[in-house]
C-alpha cells in the first residue's frame, strides 16, 4: 500500500508540469485554433533563466516570479509580431511554431548552454515529510502546492469573472463576442501572455524537481498536447484531468510493468481514449474561427 | 493601411530569418582547430578528432576532446616526430558529432574523403562509434575509441583482414573492467548481500548491466532487482520506488554521469539504501554535487578510469606523479572537471602510442605497418604503466574504484591486469 501511495505522490508531481503545459497549449487552441508546438520551449526558457538567476545567487522564490514573469512577456511580444498575423490561418501559426520551437532551442543552447547538457541546481526546499514506510520530499509538495494553486487561481478566473466569461464567449464564436463588444484581440494577446507565463512556471518548477537540457521541450510538448488532447482541445479541466491520468500512469507503468516502456505506456492510454472519445474525456471547443 | 499591414510580417519574417542565421552562424564561430598544429618546422599530419561537443553526450566528447587537445599540444610543442627521417606533427581536424550518429557518420566521412585522414580519434560513445569504425576499417584508417560495445565489434575481427583490423579501444574489456570494479566494491563493503542495478536502456546500459550482473553472481551478492529505463529519462523516482520494494542493501546504478548524480539524489530522497555504487563518477564530481558528503549512505565509484584531482581536493592523491602533472595541465589549461572529464585519459596515452608507432614504422601512409607497430607497444602513461593491446585490439589497463563516507573519500589505484 505505502508503495502504491509513493507512486501516486510520484505521479502527481510530474503531473504538476505537464498540467502547467498543458493548460496554456488547450487555451491558445481554444481561443485561436492555433496548435503552438513551441510551446515546450517556453518551459525550457523558464528552466534555464530560473538555472542562471540561481547561478547569479538570486533566491529560488524570486527566480520563479521573474522567470514566469519573463516568459510570460515572452509569449506576449512572440503573439503580437507572430501569431497576430495567423489568426485568419491557424496552419500558418502551426508552421510558425514549429520553426519557433528550433529557434528557442538553439537560443537556449547559444545563450546559456553551449554544450547543450542538462543542468540543474540544489533543490530550493530541502527535508521530507515521512509517514512510516512513505517518503514525500517537501520539494515535490511544494511542486503540487504550487501548481495546484496556480490551475484553481486560473480555473477561478476562467469560470468566475466577467474576463473568463468574455474568453468563454470569444471561443465559442468569436466574431459574435467581437460584435458584443469584448476586444477579441486583447484577449488573445492575454491569453498567449498567460499560457507562456504557465509554461515558464512550469519550467521553474520542473527545475526543482529534476535536471532540465535544451531539448526538454520536445518530450513536455507532446505530453501537453497528449493531455489537451485527452481532456478535449480547449478544456481546462480536461487538461487537468488528463494530465493526472498521464502523470499516475507514467508512475505505475514504471512501478510495475517492463520500465523500457514506461513512455508508450501513456500514449496507448491516449490513443485508447481517443478511439472511444474522439472528442477527449471533456469536450473541447473546435478552435475559434475568424471570418 | 493595408500597404503597411502586408508589409509587418514580412519584416518580421525578415527579422526572425536573420536572428536564425545569428545562431547559425554563431554555432561556427568557435575555429574547428583549437589545438596546435605544428610551429612551422615540421609538416602537418592530419588527424581527424571526432567527438560529442554538443548533445546528450558532450559531457563525454568535450573531455575526449580536451584529452586530445593536450596530447597533441604536447606533441607539437616538442617539435613533433621524426618519421624516417622527416619532422611531422599533428594537425587535428576537429568536428562535433552533435551526440547524433548520422552526423557522426558525415563527420567520418568528410575528414577521410575531403582531407585525406589515415588517423582518427573518437566518437565517444556507442552508437556513433560502432557505424562510424565501419567506415575507417573500409578505408584502412586507424580509429581510435573507447565505446564499451567494441569488445564484440572487435572479438576475432582485429587480425590483419578482418573486418576491425584497423580499430583499437581504448578502454579495458567490459567484462575485465567490472570484475575488477565489483571486487574492490566488495573489498570496500563487505557484508552487502542484496544488491539492485539501474541502467539506461541502451547498448551500452545493457552491455555494462550484463557483464556486472554476472560479476555480482561471483561476488555472492543476490540481485533484487534490474531496471532499465528509457533513455532521456529525467524522474527516475517511479523506478526507484519499484527497487525499494526488494530492501536492496546497495544500489548499482549506470552509466551517464551526470544522470547518475540525479538518480543517486532521488533515491537519496526516497531512502531507497544505504550503499551505492556508481559508474565512471569521481570524486570531484561526488564533492561538487554534495560538498558536505552524504549522511546515512556510503558511495562507491569508479572512475572512467582515472580519478581527476583538481587542485584543492583534499582525498588521497595518486600514486604516480605522470597523473598527477595530467590533471595539473587540465586544470592549467582552463579545462572544466565535470562529472565525465576522466574519460580524457581514454585518449591522451593513445595519441602519444600513435607517435611512436608511426615513428617506428617509418611511414604515415602505410596503416598496416602502423597497425603492427601499436600491437606490439608496451607504453607508460598516465592510464598505466604497461598500457598494451590485448590481440582483439582492446587495452589492458587498471581503474580507480573510490569509496566516499561523508565527505571522506578514499581511492584505490587500479593496475592492468596481470593475466
Amino acid at each position: 500500500m505505502v508503495d502504491v501511495l509513493q507512486q501516486v505522490v510520484n505521479g502527481v508531481a510530474i503531473a504538476s508540469v505537464i498540467a502547467l503545459v498543458a493548460i496554456g497549449i488547450t487555451v491558445i487552441f481554444g481561443l485561436t485554433g492555433i496548435v503552438n508546438f513551441a510551446h515546450g520551449e517556453f518551459l525550457v526558457v523558464g528552466g534555464f533563466l530560473t538555472w542562471w538567476l540561481a547561478l547569479q545567487g538570486v533566491p529560488y522564490a524570486a527566480a520563479v516570479v521573474v522567470c514566469a514573469l519573463a516568459v510570460g512577456a515572452l509569449g506576449v511580444g512572440l503573439e503580437r509580431g507572430l501569431w497576430r498575423f495567423t489568426l485568419k490561418a491557424p496552419i500558418n501559426g502551426f508552421i510558425i511554431s514549429l520553426g519557433l520551437s528550433i529557434v528557442l532551442q538553439h537560443a537556449v543552447i547559444k545563450i546559456w548552454n553551449p554544450s547543450a547538457t542538462p543542468v540543474s541546481i540544489q533543490s530550493p526546499v530541502s527535508g521530507e515529510i515521512r509517514l512510516g514506510d512513505l517518503v514525500i520530499s517537501n520539494v515535490r509538495i511544494m511542486v503540487i502546492v504550487l501548481t495546484a494553486a496556480v490551475l484553481g487561481a486560473t480555473f477561478w478566473a476562467v469560470e468566475r469573472t466577467r474576463h473568463g466569461r468574455a474568453l468563454r464567449a470569444i471561443a465559442e464564436d468569436r466574431d459574435t463576442a467581437a460584435l458584443m463588444g469584448i476586444p477579441v484581440r486583447r484577449y488573445i494577446t492575454a491569453v498567449f501572455g498567460i499560457g507562456s507565463l504557465l509554461a515558464g512556471l512550469g519550467g521553474a518548477l520542473l527545475l526543482a524537481l529534476f535536471p532540465i537540457s535544451p531539448f526538454s521541450g520536445q518530450s513536455f510538448v507532446i505530453k501537453g498536447f497528449a493531455v489537451a488532447l485527452i481532456g478535449g482541445l480547449g478544456n481546462i479541466t480536461g487538461a487537468v484531468i488528463a494530465a493526472l491520468m498521464l502523470g499516475l500512469a507514467e508512475a505505475f507503468s514504471a512501478g510495475y510493468l517492463a520500465p523500457q516502456w514506461t513512455g508508450a505506456y501513456a500514449f496507448i492510454l491516449m490513443i485508447a481514449i481517443l478511439l472511444f472519445r474522439p472528442q477527449g474525456i471533456l469536450r473541447g471547443t473546435e478552435g475559434s474561427r475568424v471570418t | 493601411m493595408k500597404g503597411r499591414r502586408a508589409g509587418r510580417p514580412v519584416l518580421l519574417m525578415a527579422a526572425a530569418a536573420s536572428v536564425i542565421l545569428t545562431i547559425g552562424c554563431g554555432a561556427q564561430d568557435e575555429p574547428a582547430q583549437q589545438a596546435s598544429s605544428g610551429n612551422g618546422k615540421c609538416a602537418p599530419l592530419k588527424i581527424g578528432s571526432l567527438w560529442e561537443e554538443t548533445g546528450q553526450f558532450a559531457v563525454y566528447g568535450i573531455a575526449f576532446r580536451n584529452g586530445a587537445r593536450m596530447a597533441i599540444d604536447k606533441i607539437n610543442a616538442e617539435g613533433g616526430f621524426d618519421v624516417a627521417g622527416k619532422k611531422y606533427c599533428f594537425e587535428p581536424i576537429e568536428l562535433d558529432t552533435r551526440s547524433d550518429v548520422a552526423t557522426a557518420v558525415a563527420a567520418t566521412r568528410q575528414v577521410i574523403r575531403d582531407e585525406g585522414v589515415k588517423f582518427v580519434l573518437g566518437p565517444a560513445v556507442d552508437t556513433e562509434t560502432i557505424k562510424t569504425q565501419e567506415i575507417t576499417n573500409a578505408s584502412t584508417v586507424i580509429m581510435f575509441a573507447a565505446s564499451t560495445i567494441l569488445d564484440s565489434a572487435l572479438e576475432g575481427q582485429a587480425r590483419a583482414g578482418g573486418k576491425a583490423h584497423y580499430l583499437f579501444k581504448t578502454s579495458s574489456a567490459a567484462d575485465t573492467r567490472e570484475g575488477s570494479i565489483t571486487a574492490q566494491t566488495k573489498a570496500f563493503l563487505p557484508d552487502t548481500d542484496k544488491v539492485a542495478l539501474v541502467a539506461t536502456d541502451d547498448s551500452a546500459g545493457q552491455v555494462i548491466g550484463d557483464s556486472q550482473v554476472k560479476w555480482f553472481e561471483e561476488q555472492g551478492w543476490s540481485l533484487t532487482e534490474r531496471i532499465n529505463y528509457p533513455p532521456g529519462t529525467t524522474d527516475w523516482s517511479s523506478y526507484l520506488t519499484r527497487l525499494k520494494r526488494g530492501s536492496p542493501d546497495q544500489v548499482w546504478v549506470n552509466y551517464i554521469p551526470n544522470e547518475q548524480i540525479s538518480i543517486l539524489k532521488q533515491a537519496l530522497s526516497l531512502k531507497l539504501a544505504g550503499e551505492y555504487s556508481l559508474f565512471s563518477v569521481d570524486p570531484a564530481s561526488y564533492l561538487d554535487a554534495f560538498p558536505e558528503g552524504i549522511e546515512g549512505a556510503t558511495v562507491v565509484m569508479s572512475c572512467n578510469p582515472k580519478c581527476p584531482y583538481p587542485p584543492g581536493l583534499d582525498i588521497k592523491p595518486p600514486t604516480r606523479q605522470v597523473v598527477a602533472d595530467f590533471w595539473k595541465e587540465w586544470s592549467e589549461r582552463g579545462y572544466e572537471f565535470t562529472p565525465g572529464t576522466s574519460t580524457a585519459t581514454l585518449i591522451y596515452d593513445y595519441v602519444f602510442m600513435l607517435r611512436d608507432a608511426i615513428s617506428a614504422a617509418g611511414t604515415v601512409e602505410d596503416t598496416d605497418a602502423i597497425v603492427a607497430e601499436l600491437e606490439g607497444m608496451r607504453y607508460e602513461g598516465v592510464l598505466d604503466e604497461e598500457l598494451h593491446f590485448d590481440e582483439n585490439h582492446v587495452a589492458v589497463h587498471g581503474w580507480d574504484v573510490c569509496l566516499a563516507k561523508g565527505k571522506d573519500v578514499e581511492c584505490v589505484p587500479g593496475k592492468a591486469p596481470t593475466s
